[in-house]
């Protein structure tokens, strides 16, 4: 597994992730992450948007207009089927890798 | 499906949901208390480039497209460009820092690099330079590149086979006689008959000199015109050839002039004509025995050209061999060795062989330090943005650019500085190039005569002095920011730690920045330090507002009678003029070109040591002499009109010799003898002064024993005559005035020197002049990049660390602790620095030392308190940021991530 595979892993279960409590714009999504992820979306949250766009691509999220509670415009991303079936076996084996290379970084730590 | 509604349908629906973040964001913002305009902004900082983002989710959705592979390469170093651009400019402090810090690395470098190519790699006019050796001999006394007799070059060139020919070269002054302007003093080349033809230059119009030229003694003087006088003086004239000039009083026929690109061998010292030998000296009215006795060393350089292969090794030691064999035949024949300089350059003037390249090679290496410097700065500031770009690239990674489009986009944007810098950086070297013109090299070589300016070839160097520089200082921090990304994005939150292997690379290149800048710092200090010791020496004589003023009676043809009458008249004239309050004519002055004569003396009553040399430098004058130039009469009398030829002979002595050779005060009335004549009486010459030791040649001298001799016991014809005026008036105003008394009494006479005795003095300071000016320039320079180095990294250093400082300081650790902190971590880097700046110092204080007065290289004093100095500005960099950093309220920056 390869270094951007790898993160392109970890951006995907945190986006599929996100989306297991119910239908999301980008903007929610982001706040999300940047509440939860210990700043890792700080920079730049627009690049939230193409790692979106395709996960949509890839079917893995589908995508539909609809009205927020202000009653503004917005596109909603919600889990597919697929989607919840690859968030399943990407956190199952994220936790396998990340205890791992924790045990491992526990050792060289010690 | 949204996908097929189309490219510009996809495109607004994009824009609509960006739009919609940024609103929501914006939004947000403001309820936290932000004004309306100010929310807006953060929630673009925080977005980033919209258009860029636009731009990336349509090329996601293309990309299934499947566009060329070589359009895409293409297509995308364009998108890398105008990222890179967009970038810069939303950057605009650290991109004014990096292009400026560019671009006086690269400016400077360039206009010395060009100068240094002017002075020492250009190529002399003449067909293949490379095979061409300059022959110099070293004289008895162990001069090297000393002159050489007239019997001597015809032995080597007759006798030597490695060198196909070989022509004799004298330059010498001449007065060219202009009824309409006056007459115009010229400098010409006595060259043998074959010194065009080895050199294979051409003819403009006429012919050039040939061998028949210099064959007979008393045939028709002919001379050969450089181009430049020819069109400056001349007016271009079309019927030049065979029309005669006036040289001297005599009339010269002018047979040719020389292509326009030949300006003689000798860098800086162009040619006006060239003379037939012969024809030059009858001009100089040699004695006949010049052309026949090897003792009269005349002939100023020799230049040959090599047989086809052979290699300028063989030619020397073949040379070398015949003159050990000659020294056996006729042990009277002066040269003991040979120097042999290949020509592939052009020549140096006389005097600055060694130290012309030694002080341009100084300078190149001080503004390669600077240049060095610059990139160490610059690759400091990259590794540093870098690393704030961290999360930004973390995330580019994270939806999908491969390693290699982020390296190469921080390459593009590498480039993109560099460029800028580059081409800022010609402006400065071209400023760099003309304010420099004002200054002399070594030798008074005036740096504007080298004519260094910017062909095509420095701006080739410079293109690849800035790509070179965008390359290294681009690559590693690319390398380094997208690769720990991988390490340690993982790990975040918990990466603490106050060293980072980034933050290594970057303490590093500070100890770099700390001691170039120590190495420049010390070397300026030195010069500064020299220049002023040099202005505060005591010179034993006062140069301000005199007048030095030389002109040649021997050339105009005057007999030795007439030459004193002369002198007598031009100083009474001088005299009457208003403001001045002395005038002498002497054979020379202090600090002046004329050479000294020196010559051995007995003296009654003293008995010298059985090696002891009793050599005296004696100078003849005027009356008057002591008071024009200001040096003390310590005891007796200055010299008289009565002290004229047929009364007794008188001298002067200077101080250190009446206390050498008279050590208990009694030199007054006491009697000197200089050599005599075989079979005649030494004449006595009774000491009728003592005047105050001087420094003549040198500041760095140390006094010697001098005699002065009136002018009027000895009546004799001096190649170069000195008139001194003291002036309490306007030196600027009396110079003409002078000019015109001189031609008044004959209209054929210029000066060859018309000058004030301070800017004599002042040219002999040229190079610590050059390398005060220069050095400090770059010192200062050094430091600001340093202190500007040091402050990026520190707070960078900082903003990595925000939350770890935060943390700490939750933890009860107090402000003034953090600050120990972050300079503790500094002050290995700079303690570092200044002990290999020191080190270095020391290995270059070679090179320096040639150049330096009254301070030697690795003066404590100066070294500790630059040290000192450097160590201050250092910390103060570190403090600036450190102090700011432990302001920052704990809990907002643990937040703030």
């Amino acid at each position: 597994m390869s270094g951007s595979d790898l993160f392109t892993g970890t951006l995907d279960i945190l986006i599929l992730n996100s989306l297991r409590a119910g239908p999301m714009h980008g903007y929610a999504i982001g706040r999300r992450l940047r509440e939860r992820s210990e700043g890792v979306l700080d920079v730049e949250e627009g690049a939230l948007y193409p790692a979106l766009h395709r996960l949509e691509g890839r079917g893995l999220l589908r995508a539909s207009w609809a009205k927020t509670e202000t009653g503004r415009r917005a596109k909603f991303y919600r889990l597919t089927p697929e989607g919840e079936a690859r968030l399943e076996r990407l956190s199952e084996r994220w936790r396998v890798f990340s205890g791992a290379v924790n045990q491992v970084i526990r050792e060289a730590e010690g | 499906m949204s996908f097929w509604r189309g490219r510009e349908g996809y495109r607004a629906e994009v824009s609509e949901e960006i739009a919609f973040h940024l609103e929501m964001r914006a939004r947000e913002f403001e309820s936290e208390g932000m004004e309306r305009e100010e929310a807006w902004r953060a929630a673009l900082d925080s977005f980033g480039v919209p258009e860029d983002i636009e731009r990336e989710v349509l090329e996601m959705k293309e990309h299934k497209k499947n566009m060329r592979p070589v359009r895409e390469i293409a297509g995308s170093f364009g998108q890398d460009l105008r990222y890179a651009a967009r970038f810069l400019v939303r950057n605009r402090v650290f991109t004014l820092v990096a292009v400026g810090t560019l671009a006086l690395g690269i400016g400077a470098t360039t206009a010395i690099f060009s100068l240094l190519d002017a002075a020492l790699f250009r190529e002399p006019a003449v067909a293949d330079p490379q095979s061409l050796v300059a022959v110099y001999t070293t004289s008895r006394m162990g001069e090297p590149r000393s002159s050489t007799s007239y019997p001597e070059y015809l032995d080597y060139r007759d006798q030597t086979s490695s060198l196909s020919d070989l022509a004799a070269v004298f330059p010498l002054q001449v007065s060219l006689g202009d009824e309409a302007r006056g007459a115009r003093m010229l400098e010409a080349v006595g060259v043998t008959g074959n010194f065009f033809p080895i050199l294979g230059v051409e003819a403009s119009r006429g012919r050039l000199l040939q061998r028949s030229d210099d064959m007979l003694r008393a045939g028709a003087p002919v001379a050969v015109l450089s181009h430049d006088l020819w069109r400056d003086h001349f007016g271009s004239d079309p019927a030049i050839v065979g029309r005669s000039i006036r040289l001297n009083g005599r009339a010269i026929e002018v047979v040719g002039v020389t292509h326009e690109r030949f300006e003689g061998l000798t860098l800086g010292e162009g040619a006006d004509l060239w003379l037939p030998m012969q024809t030059g000296g009858a001009l100089r009215d040699f004695p006949e025995n010049m052309w026949d006795s090897r003792g009269s060393r005349w002939i100023a350089r020799l230049v040959g050209r090599l047989s086809p292969g052979a290699p300028p090794d063989r030619a020397r030691s073949e040379l070398l061999a015949l003159s050990e064999r000659l020294i056996q035949e006729d042990p009277t024949r002066g040269t003991r060795s040979i120097t042999l300089d290949p020509l592939g350059s052009y020549l140096l003037p006389l005097g600055a062989e060694t130290s012309l390249p030694r002080f341009v090679w100084l300078l190149m290496g001080v503004v390669g330090a600077t240049l060095l410097l610059a990139c160490a700065n610059l690759a400091n500031l990259l590794l540093a943005r870098a690393s704030a770009r961290r999360s930004e690239i973390g995330i580019r990674i994270a939806i999908g650019a491969g390693r290699g489009r982020i390296v190469r986009q921080l390459l593009v944007e590498s480039l993109l500085l560099a460029g800028s810098g580059g081409v800022v950086g010609l402006l400065v070297a071209l400023g760099l190039l003309r304010a420099l013109g004002a200054y002399e090299l070594p030798g008074g070589l005036p740096i504007s005569a080298l004519g260094g300016t910017l062909d095509g070839r420095m701006l080739a160097a410079a293109a690849v002095l800035s790509a070179a520089t965008a390359l290294l200082c681009g690559l590693i921090p690319a390398l380094q920011s997208t690769r720990r990304e991988v390490a340690q994005g993982l790990h975040r939150g918990g990466g603490a730690e106050l060293r980072h292997g980034g933050g290594r690379l970057r303490r590093a290149l500070v100890a770099v920045q700390v001691s170039l800048c120590f190495v420049l710092l010390a070397g300026s200090g030195l010069f500064i330090h020299s220049l002023r010791s040099a202005l505060d020496a005591d010179l034993g004589f006062e140069p301000h507002g005199v007048i030095v003023a030389n002109f040649s009676l021997g050339v105009l043809g005057y007999e030795p009678s007439e030459v004193l009458r002369f002198t007598e008249e031009l100083r009474s004239r001088t005299l009457a003029q208003p403001g001045v309050s002395a005038a002498a004519l002497a054979n020379v002055v202090p600090f002046g070109p004329g050479g000294f004569m020196g010559t051995f003396a007995t003296v009654d009553g003293y008995q010298p040591g059985p090696d002891e040399e009793m050599r005296v430098d004696q100078v003849f004058t005027t009356p008057g002499y002591f008071e024009s130039l200001g040096i003390e009469i310590l005891a007796g009398r200055d010299f008289a009109p009565a002290d004229a030829e047929g009364s007794s002979y008188v001298a002067i002595v200077s101080r250190s010799m009446a206390e050498l050779y008279w050590p208990g005060g009694e030199a007054l009335g006491r009697t000197i003898r200089p050599p005599a004549a075989p079979g005649a009486e030494s004449p006595g010459i009774q000491v009728v002064g003592i005047v105050e030791d001087a420094h003549w040649r040198a500041i760095e001298e140390d006094a010697t024993n001098f005699v002065f001799l009136p002018l009027a016991q000895y009546p004799g014809r001096f190649a170069v005559m000195t008139m001194a005026v003291r002036t309490a008036g306007d030196v600027g105003a009396l110079l003409p005035t002078l000019r015109g008394e001189a031609q008044g009494l004959d209209p054929e006479l210029s000066f060859t020197l018309l000058t004030t005795l301070d800017e004599q003095v002042g040219d002999r300071l040229m190079p610590q002049r050059v390398g005060s000016v220069l050095l400090s320039g770059f010192a200062a320079l050094a430091l600001l990049l340093a202190a500007v180095g040091i402050v990026g990294v520190v707070s960078y250093t900082i903003r990595e660390q925000r939350r770890a400082i935060g943390v700490r300081m939750a933890l009860g650790a107090g402000r003034d602790r953090i600050v120990r902190q972050v300079v503790r971590s500094m002050l290995s880097p700079i303690v570092i620095g200044l002990s290999a700046g020191l080190v270095g110092t020391l290995l270059l204080d070679d090179a320096v030392e040639t150049f330096l007065y009254g301070v030697s290289p690795g003066d404590p004093v100066t070294y500790g308190a630059i040290a000192a100095g450097l160590a201050f500005v250092a910390l103060l960099a570190t403090l600036v940021p450190a102090r700011e950093a432990a302001r920052v309220d704990p809990m907002r920056a643990m937040r703030a991530e």
